[in-house]
This record gives C-alpha cells, sequence and structure tokens, in this order.
C-alpha cells in the first residue's frame, strides 16, 4: 500500500487521485478549498446569492461525479471553474426565462425585462452621510459589473475578480485570447461608463 | 489625434502588461504627447483598481456539509422518507389542471409576447442589454423553496444532467419524472412542483383537461381571464397556455372562460392552495 494519506495541505492533484482511489475525506478538502472561490464565481455572474449556492453546490456534484473520467489533475481548479461557470450560465439561462415569465405576469403586465440594473442613482438627492455614500460607490460597482452582459461579465470576472490569465480565460470559454483581451477592455471600459453616468463627477 | 481611439483599445491590456513590447513602447511615445489619453488611462486605472476591490462573499456554513451529503449515495427508501416530512414541499404541491381548447376557426395571430428574444449579437455591447442585478424578486413569487437541511434530494432534477449540459428540455423532464415509479404518488406531485419551480418549463402530464370550445381563436379571451384572475402565465404553446393560478379563483376563471365559448371540465374536489393550468385549443 504506496497510497499516502491526504490532508488540508495536500496538492489539489493529489486530491483528486485520492478520491478517485476512495479516500472519502479527500474530496471534502476540495471542497473546504475552493468553495468560496466557485461560490463568487456563480454570484458574480448570477447576482443572486441563493441562485450561486446553488450553482456552487450542482457544480460540486457535478464535479464528483465526473472524476473517474478527469485526467489532468494538475489542472482541477481550471476544470472546476469550467463547471461552474456551466452551472452558472444554464442557471443565468433558467433565471431569464423565468423573468420573461415574471414580465408578463398577468397581475403586473407593465413589467419590463430592462431597468431592473438602471445605473441611475436611486434618487436625485444628493447623499447626506459619507458612510452612505462610500457604501453605496461599493454597491454601484457590483450593479455596473452585474450590468454587463453576461460574454462580458464573464471575462470581467475571471480576470479581474478570480485572477485568471488570459491564456487560461480563453481555455475556459473556448475563445481565442484576442477575443479575451477585446472583451475585456470591453467590458471595463462598459463598467467605467456605467459608474460615470451613475455617480456624476463623483 | 485619430490614433487615441486606436490607442485607447489598448489600455486595458496595457494595465495587465499584455501589449507586446513594440505596442507597449508605440502607446508610451503616445501617451508622453496627449493628455486627454494619459487622463483617460488614469480614470481606467482607476475603475479596474474599483472592480479588483469588489468584496467576495462568504459561502454559507452549511455549503459544505450539503454538497458532501449530495455526492454520498443515500438508500431510496430514506430519501422517500426525507421527501414525506417536507411540509414546505407539500404546500408547495401543485395540482396541473389542463384546458384544452377545440378551434373551430384556427386564426394563427401573432404570438410574440412569449417567445424568447433574439439572441444577442456578442459584441454589441453599448446596447446595455444587460441582466438585471436584482434576480431575487423574480424567486420570491415562485413556490416556496424546501428549507436548507431538506434540500439535499432536491436538485435530483439537476444531476441527472451532464456537467456540460443545457438546461433540460421539457421531454428530459418527463423522463425524470417518469424514473420514479417506485415513488408514491404524492411524491411525484411534490416533485413535479419542485420541477416547475425550478424551470417553469415542464411538460408533465395534466391530472385535469379542460378543454374550451370558441369559435375563433380564444387566445386572447384566455389570457384576458387569466388576467381577471390573477394568473401568472407559466408557458403558450399553439393553442396551449399553461398558467399559475390561486385555487379560490378558479370558479372566476371557469366563469370567465365561458364567456369565450363552451368549457368542458373534469376538476378534482379538493384542489391545492396552487393550480397549474394549462389552456389549449
Amino acid at each position: 500500500m504506496s497510497r499516502r494519506a491526504v490532508d488540508e495541505g495536500s496538492e489539489d492533484g493529489e486530491l483528486v487521485s485520492a478520491c478517485r482511489m476512495g479516500d472519502p475525506d479527500a474530496f471534502g478538502i476540495l471542497v473546504r478549498r475552493h468553495q468560496k472561490t466557485m461560490l463568487n464565481l456563480a454570484y458574480r455572474m448570477l447576482g443572486n446569492y441563493e441562485e450561486a449556492c446553488e450553482a456552487a453546490q450542482d457544480a460540486f456534484v457535478a464535479a464528483h461525479r465526473g472524476l473517474p473520467g478527469f485526467r489532468d489533475e494538475a489542472r482541477f481548479t481550471t476544470w472546476l471553474t469550467a463547471i461552474t461557470l456551466n452551472q452558472a450560465r444554464n442557471r443565468l439561462a433558467s433565471l431569464a426565462s423565468r423573468r420573461r415569465n415574471e414580465a408578463f405576469s398577468l397581475d403586473a403586465p407593465i413589467a419590463t425585462d430592462r431597468g431592473e440594473v438602471h445605473p441611475d442613482p436611486p434618487s436625485g438627492a444628493p447623499s447626506a452621510l459619507d458612510l452612505l455614500e462610500a457604501r453605496a460607490r461599493k454597491r454601484q460597482v457590483e450593479m455596473c459589473i452585474q450590468a454587463l452582459p453576461p460574454d462580458f461579465r464573464e471575462v470581467l470576472i475571471l480576470r479581474d475578480l478570480q485572477d485568471h490569465s488570459y491564456l487560461e480565460i480563453g481555455e475556459l470559454l473556448k475563445v481565442r485570447e484576442g477575443t479575451v483581451k477585446s472583451r475585456l477592455a470591453r467590458a471595463r471600459d462598459g463598467v467605467k461608463t456605467c459608474l460615470e453616468r451613475a455617480l456624476g463627477a463623483a | 489625434m485619430s490614433d487615441c481611439r486606436d490607442f485607447r483599445g489598448q489600455f486595458s491590456a496595457h494595465l495587465d502588461g499584455a501589449l507586446t513590447p513594440g505596442e507597449a513602447a508605440a502607446l508610451e511615445a503616445h501617451l508622453a504627447q496627449c493628455p486627454a489619453c494619459r487622463e483617460a488611462l488614469e480614470g481606467l486605472r482607476a475603475t479596474v483598481a474599483r472592480i479588483r476591490a469588489v468584496e467576495p462573499v462568504e459561502p454559507p456554513p452549511w455549503l459544505e456539509a450539503r454538497i458532501l451529503a449530495r455526492i454520498r449515495p443515500q438508500p431510496w427508501t430514506r430519501r422517500l422518507s426525507t421527501l414525506a416530512t417536507r411540509p414546505q414541499l407539500g404546500a408547495a404541491a401543485l395540482v396541473l389542471v389542463c384546458f384544452t381548447g377545440l378551434l373551430v376557426l384556427k386564426l394563427s395571430g401573432p404570438r410574440k409576447a412569449l417567445e424568447p428574444p433574439a439572441p444577442r449579437p456578442a459584441q454589441r455591447f453599448q446596447e446595455q442589454e444587460a441582466a438585471p442585478a436584482t434576480a431575487a424578486p423574480a424567486r420570491k413569487q415562485t413556490a416556496p423553496r424546501p428549507p436548507p437541511a431538506a434540500r439535499d434530494e432536491a436538485p435530483a432534477l439537476q444531476e441527472a444532467a451532464p456537467p456540460a449540459a443545457e438546461p433540460p428540455p421539457p421531454a428530459a423532464m418527463g423522463r425524470v419524472g417518469a424514473q420514479k415509479k417506485e415513488t408514491a404518488r404524492e411524491e411525484s406531485k411534490a416533485r413535479k412542483a419542485v420541477m416547475a419551480d425550478q424551470t417553469q418549463n415542464y411538460a408533465a402530464p395534466a391530472s385535469v383537461a379542460l378543454r374550451l370550445e370558441a369559435s375563433g381563436n380564444p387566445e386572447e379571451a384566455v389570457l384576458e381571464a387569466l388576467r381577471q384572475c390573477g394568473g401568472a402565465l407559466l408557458a403558450r404553446r399553439q393553442g396551449q397556455i399553461t398558467a399559475r393560478v390561486d385555487r379560490d379563483r378558479l370558479p372566476a376563471l371557469r366563469a370567465a372562460l365561458e364567456k369565450a365559448g363552451r368549457l368542458r371540465e373534469t376538476a378534482p374536489p379538493d384542489l391545492p392552495r396552487d393550480v397549474f393550468v394549462t389552456i389549449s385549443w
């Protein structure tokens, strides 16, 4: 038995191998290690915490199911990120269709699909409290990210919030590096424009 | 000055050090003699800094346990008992009512309202056809979610799909429902509720069928009737509409539909609070 016991300090690759060998604790370590990153990826994609928790759960369950066929142990994070991204996209699609249905709700026939993320501040009056304003400014960035079209948002999240390289992002999204570069540029410009519009000269 | 636009497209990559040495040198040379571009670059740098300062959210304490519980296979008998003791699910159980209508004079009127919008061109950015930030309100109107502790089994639906799969098509829904032959009727009802809640895209069998015989296209009349009864539209197909209505509003709906044509129905006597109504013609 040359199998080495794994612990919290083990590399992802070792843990993946241990999972395959039937070590019951190895996957738990992987979950603890990566759940926050995956949750945040899903959260920034979906803009909804509950949905993001579900997406992260589904992603780990799917990863666990896919482990027997997964060969590239050294790149577990990338693989898991791709799965999480997929789960988030699927949920985004179902959220969108739900919203369409809601938008058509016969109770409130005038609800529209847009407008909820309008980058206007909640009220035209200038904020009196600096603290509140700081919080609002923080929130505004999040809203502006959320307001990006999904194709641009995911590049921005992967680069600026999850620190992936252009190359990795290209692999994850199955697009060329040049596309990553241009989408990222437009996404950042989009956030900048959104913030300028929302905050005026602030 | 006409160069500025080209250079500004490179700012983002420049901040990441992702330009080739040649590109970077040309950009630096331009910046040295273009105050406007320098300012724009600083503006972008500040924006990126603000984006990167967005704080991550913490996972809920139960997330890990929930994941680990889901990957440990449970005997199906235990799943059943878990399900049976879930009051929320019982409350959310929905009866499916199917209205079918006979279209005597088929007028295929405009049917755009519920069609999904055309896919967005990938690079059209300025339009800002963005997903709303507040997805939460949309959730609130759906049936109550089971509590955390009891949720372990509920997403069986998603587990049926491979990691990279698209959301399952309606046909797959039916198949998932059919797999659970061994389960009690209550469970299948509850599963339908969960299914409908999660996807609003089900094609589950209806327990009751209503048929509207009208001379003309009763679609508008059906929509109007549903509107009057506070129905929430779930799906619309050629000659068929599915909506969720409150049980107490069913008589009113029936009455409204009868104005549009002759209604034939077989509704069960004791309907739960939420009723799925499928109307077709």
